[in-house]
């Protein structure tokens, strides 16, 4: 436990540091305007992360969420070409596409036992060949993007106060999800089933159940990610998303969701974001070569990955030492 | 004694503020194409520059947008925050960037697009013809055919507004002049000669008898050309580019690409940089309506590649 | 027991007239089975007596072929599953499988019946953690509802599987060799709370091969023999020396099971000297001679396995030498390969074939030395090779390129092990060679090993099969806990002999 406390405060160290030092280089870094730009790029990847992170806590792997983003768009892009169906109402039926990609990816995995990985690979490509036949095309059959001018519809994209109604989303989705996973029965079966699947069956866990709802949930915040980026760019692209996995993996993983399942939480998934999102900018500002950005990211995950692990086995090192206390204890209160 | 520390920290701060505007005399102008690593964003940047620096009190700032909109419209934030005076932009889809040349606007700063138009007024776009120049190609084409024969497209990405310009010129050309040339395939190559090298081979497979290939940017028509010659059909296959950049000129000298539509880069550059110049001296801030300037293409062959000087080749 | 005796009395479990096969042979037949309320009750037998078959019937793993099953006085169909078992109170207590690690005692105590706020089903922590506390309080146990289970000994898991199971509402809790990684301390304390659920009313279903526990623990033990029921001893009956005689079922002077151990004088091959591996095994001599078959025998997680794995050279060893060929010997996989050492692993499908890669490819693998000399595999000499071996076993059916994996137990237990005669073989180390595989199969085997030896070939047979091992073996060495506890050299040695060194009963029987 304390290791997990100890782990995220350095996080969260490193991330005042580099924002210390961002501010320092560059002035514009801490203008208002700036940190709630940052903030609502972060939202953009957190809110996909946060239903990732479910994903990655059942031991799973997502990588139909980038195509899911694109499939959206579109869904939403027919709507407003084509209908005057109002944003509320056709909204929630994109929201639903997510979820019914959720429902295709966790029906593969569970009753073929088919290697998640696979299963979502291969719904990205079926979904981002999808979005590009239902893209708005125009008279010539040239695909078309649509400007968006629903006012509802581009109320998405806007603000509150200063801050992006998408930050606001995203904060809230993360409290909620958090005290989702925490306290709730459902929460506890997803940890369960991720760090031991024949466990938790024998607990009495519906283990296909949760892998399931984690899969439809994640389908979900990718779509509901996709209406902001619509709204922001107050244009619908059948290439939305597409490649945007390895932020949001990069996300969850620096915020400290290992692969490996049972463990992790969204805290860890928000501040990844921020961390994330402030190197990006923080490029930008320093003017450093945009080449550098993939590298600098890559880079970055691989240092985490391998404290993690050291620290992982610096844990468990300390457990054993602990029960190998605790049973020279118990023998010698038995002699 | 701490809490002296303490204050200092944010006075610093504000004095570096305050420092750069103060000192904000020279102009900061950010360059934003859809990416820096082709030959013609590097010819338009080169452009900017040259005119930029003799005008002097000028800094420019380029950044990659790798062809991603959601990129470029986070750079263009970017630059907006940073209080940028003028945005030189090559929007990769013209919905997309709509959004931010508005905000950019709104807060006065004034964007030059390149290529593509956005759907918001704003102070200036300079643009190649792209629309213009693939008529043009299509009738040297069917002129060269007499009219008659088949010629398969390399388009660009679905989307890509200055491609899907291009070839809808020259489909209008050929439905237009030269119903009798039949367009016997068409498929997508990325902008990227690999990936033509690959379309080309399964279009000479399928059509015994192709006499032309327009590939929409160089690139993809230089790509055709080692995809025909290796199959040994290049003598008769006509193959045309578009851009003119300096290696398909080659190539066209060498007989490999038989002809593209060139738009001399330098200058579209320095045409930009004046208007920003202009504008920043002007101070204008807001635009009714969007100034276009067009920069007139060149049918580049053969017989008339020598007419461009090197010096005028990028 | 006086005032007791109308609860002890009722029966809580009654099996009767259990079948069951796997597509083959009876594995139980006509098994008889009873328990009764509070009543800590031995299932004993040799390995492959039917005990871990009529767990799995009871627990709903499995289903039965025929016979009835009566709990709490309610017919068990033929329906029954896992989560039925569950539901109606039957629990098993696992080593740690079912516990999820990175959660508290409470939670896995409480796993999936968390109690709850009255609002949006929001888990009431405080009530959750004070409630398992009361719980661990109440049997006196050292532990703390908040305590995270990766920082829990082993005995400590176990009794929180107990608690999980006690939370459960288990009225039956089966623990199959719930001791074989608990120290001596732990096991104490373990037959204390199992004592205690006794007091409690829970009836407990104890599997050991450890005599002295089941002696010292049961009321009652169930004895079972090639999958059947041989007879079930009251309290007064109990005795270590009894029960050993009942399992294997033969007399001691029945000539099949006795056999002569003979001392072979011939050149040392292998000298271990003091090998030791914290926690697996200590301090182990032994030396081997050319053509000498020296069996190894000991319970299930003996370190046996552990043991010849070490001077393969698959994990390392802590201290201690071994010579080979007197020469110094630092093992290690492929050192071991090139130095003619053969290893037939214990468990063929995981760790000995690629099952669905052909003959060929798995005989290959061990022998790309002579079949890639260049680097480059040669298909021609890999098929020739297979051939080999395929011949000189009689593998079933004799097609090389078939997938291993659809081949009969038998017939991939001697790709194993023809992957390893087509060389220069010295050593041949095999670990359960005969398991899962049919009687004729076992025969070709023994012949094999026994050709071997005669050939010069040194072998290490570790086998839980007694008449397997006083069979085959030129000499005994008996694992117990990690040491060598006794060796037969000379002269007559039966199975029980064997098993009582095993068990832990010297001469003269137990205490």
């Amino acid at each position: 436990m304390s290791i997990t406390a100890l782990r995220r405060l350095i996080l969260i160290g490193l991330l005042l540091a580099i924002g210390l030092g961002l501010s320092l280089a560059s002035p514009s870094f801490l203008k208002l305007d700036n940190l709630m730009t940052l903030l609502q790029e972060a939202s953009q990847t957190g809110i996909v992360a946060v239903g990732f992170t479910l994903v990655l806590i059942t031991a799973g792997i997502d990588m139909s969420i980038g195509a899911v983003i694109a499939i959206t768009a579109m869904i939403c892009a027919n709507f407003l070409t084509y209908t005057h169906i109002p944003a509320f109402a056709f909204i929630p039926v994109a929201l639903g596409a997510g979820c019914l990609v959720g429902l295709f990816n966790g029906f593969f995995i569970t009753r073929f036992k088919l290697p998640e990985f696979i299963v979502t690979l291969a719904s990205r490509g079926i979904l981002a060949g999808l979005a590009l036949l239902i893209a708005v095309k125009d008279a010539d059959g040239f695909v078309s993007n649509v400007f968006i001018q629903d006012p509802v519809y581009l109320g998405f994209g806007g603000t509150v106060g200063p801050f992006y109604i998408i930050t606001i989303v995203f904060l809230v989705l993360a409290v909620l999800v958090q005290f989702f996973l925490k306290r709730t029965r459902s929460g506890t079966n997803i940890y369960a089933t991720g760090a031991n699947p024949t466990a938790a069956r024998l607990s009495g866990i519906n283990t296909d159940k949760t892998i399931f709802a984690v899969y439809m949930f994640s389908g979900f915040c990718a779509s509901l990610s996709s209406i902001f980026l619509s709204a922001r760019m107050m244009t619908a692209m059948p290439e939305f998303g597409i490649g945007s996995e390895m932020d949001v993996i990069a996300a969850v993983v620096i915020g400290g969701t290992p692969f490996t399942g049972g463990i992790g939480d969204i805290w860890g998934t928000v501040i990844g974001t921020v961390f994330l999102a402030m190197i990006k900018n923080g490029i930008l500002k320093l003017g450093i070569s945009p080449y550098i950005q993939p590298i600098v990211i890559g880079g970055i995950i691989v240092v985490v990955v391998v404290v993690d692990v050291w620290y992982k086995g610096f844990a468990e090192r300390l457990a054993r030492n602990r029960a190998r206390r605790r049973t020279a204890e118990q023998d010698r209160a038995a002699a | 004694m701490a809490k002296t520390k303490l204050m200092a920290l944010p006075l610093a701060l504000f004095l570096l503020c305050a420092g750069m505007t103060l000192s904000a005399q020279t102009w900061k102008i950010g360059y934003l194409p859809s990416t820096v690593g082709q030959a013609l964003t590097k010819a338009w940047g080169t452009g900017i520059d040259t005119t930029l620096k003799a005008a002097g009190n000028v800094q420019l700032q380029a950044l990659d947008a790798q062809m991603k909109a959601e990129t470029q419209v986070s750079m263009m934030d970017d630059f907006i925050n940073q209080g940028y005076n003028l945005i030189i932009l090559q929007p990769i889809d013209a919905a997309a960037l709509t959004a931010s040349v508005k905000k950019a606007e709104s807060k006065g700063i004034p964007v030059i697009t390149l290529n593509t138009d956005t759907l918001a007024p704003h102070f200036a776009c300079v643009t190649m013809d792209d629309y213009g120049a693939g008529y043009l190609v299509g009738e040297s084409i069917g002129k060269t055919l007499k009219g008659a024969g088949n010629v398969a497209l390399i388009q660009s990405p679905p989307g890509a507004l200055a491609g899907v310009e291009r070839e809808k010129g020259f489909r209008a050309s050929m439905a237009k002049l030269y119903p009798n040339i039949k367009i016997v395939g068409a498929q997508n190559g990325e902008w990227n000669k690999d990936k033509a090298i690959a379309i080309m081979n399964s279009f000479m497979q399928v059509n015994s008898q192709l006499d032309a290939v327009f590939a929409v940017n160089d690139n993809m028509a230089e790509g055709a050309a080692i995809a025909a010659e290796s199959a040994g059909r290049l003598k008769n296959i006509m193959i045309w580019g578009f851009n003119g950049q300096m290696s398909t000129l080659a190539q066209i000298e060498s007989g490999k690409v038989f002809g593209t539509a060139y738009t001399n880069a330098y200058d579209q550059g320095a045409i930009a940089a004046k208007l920003a110049l202009e504008a920043l001296k002007a101070g204008t801030k807001t635009f009714a309506k969007t100034q276009v300037v067009t920069v007139k293409p060149f049918l580049a062959t053969k017989e008339t590649v020598g007419q461009i000087p090197a010096a005028s080749r990028w | 027991m006086a005032e007791n005796s109308d609860a002890s009395e009722e029966v809580l479990l009654d099996c009767r007239k259990i079948c069951k096969s796997y597509n083959g042979p009876m594995v139980l037949s006509d098994v008889d089975f009873s328990m009764k309320r509070g009543e800590i009750h031995a299932l004993v037998g040799e390995n492959g007596a039917g005990k871990s078959t009529l767990i799995k019937i009871i627990t709903g793993v499995t289903g039965r072929n025929s016979g009835t099953m009566v709990f709490e006085g309610k017919e068990i169909g033929h329906d029954h599953s896992r989560t039925g078992a569950q539901g109606l109170g039957i629990a098993v207590i696992y080593q740690e499988l079912s516990l999820i690690h990175g959660m508290t005692v409470a939670q896995n105590m409480f796993l999936t019946k968390e109690p709850r706020m009255p609002v949006l089903g929001i888990i009431n922590i405080r009530r959750m953690n004070s409630l398992a506390q009361a719980m661990i309080d109440r049997y006196g146990f050292n532990l703390k509802a908040t305590d995270v289970i990766d920082g829990l000994s082993i005995g400590q898991r176990q009794t929180v599987e107990i608690l999980k199971a006690l939370n459960g509402k288990a009225s039956l809790m089966i623990m199959d060799e719930p001791t074989s990684s608990l120290t001596s301390a732990e096991s104490a304390q373990l037959f204390g709370i199992i004592r205690q659920l006794k007091a409690d009313g829970i009836s407990v279903l104890y599997i050991s091969h450890r005599m002295e526990e089941v002696f010292d623990l049961s009321d009652r033990v169930t004895v079972l023999r090639d999958g059947r029921l041989v007879e079930v001893l009251e309290k007064e009956r109990i005795h270590p020396n009894e029960i050993i005689r009942l399992m294997i079922g033969r007399c001691l002077d029945e000539k099949d099971s006795k056999c002569v151990m003979e001392r072979k004088g011939g050149e040392v091959v292998l000298d271990v000297h003091g090998l030791s591996s914290e926690g697996k095994f200590s301090d182990i001599s032994l030396q081997l001679h050319a053509g000498e078959v020296l069996g190894i025998g000991g319970l299930v997680g003996s370190g046996r396995t552990e043991l010849v794995r070490a001077i393969y050279g698959i994990d390392a060893h802590d201290s201690g030498s071994i010579s080979f060929q007197g020469k110094p010997w630092t093992p290690g996989v492929s050192q071991s390969i090139r130095g003619g050492f053969g290893f037939v692993p214990e468990e063929r499908r995981l760790q000995g074939i690629m099952g669905g890669i052909s003959i060929t490819g798995n005989i290959g693998i061990t022998n790309l030395d002579s079949i890639a000399g260049k680097g480059f595999v040669s298909d021609r000499k890999e098929l020739a090779l297979s051939r080999k071996a395929v011949g000189l076993l009689n593998i079933k059916p004799a097609e090389p390129s078939l997938p291993v994996g659809n081949l009969s137990g038998g017939n991939q237990q001697k790709v194993v092990v023809g992957k390893w005669l087509i060389r220069d073989l010295r050593l041949l180390i095999v670990d359960e060679p005969t398991v899962g595989i049919d009687i004729g199969a076992k025969e070709e085997m023994y012949q094999t090993i026994a050709r071997l030896a005669s050939e010069g070939v040194s072998v290490i047979l570790v086998s839980s099969d007694l008449p397997e091992l006083t069979r085959l073996s030129d000499r005994i060495l008996v694992l117990r806990k990690g040491r060598i506890v006794k060796e037969f050299a000379e002269g007559a040695v039966t199975e029980e002999d064997v098993l009582r060194a095993s068990s832990g009963i010297l001469e003269g029987g137990a205490a």
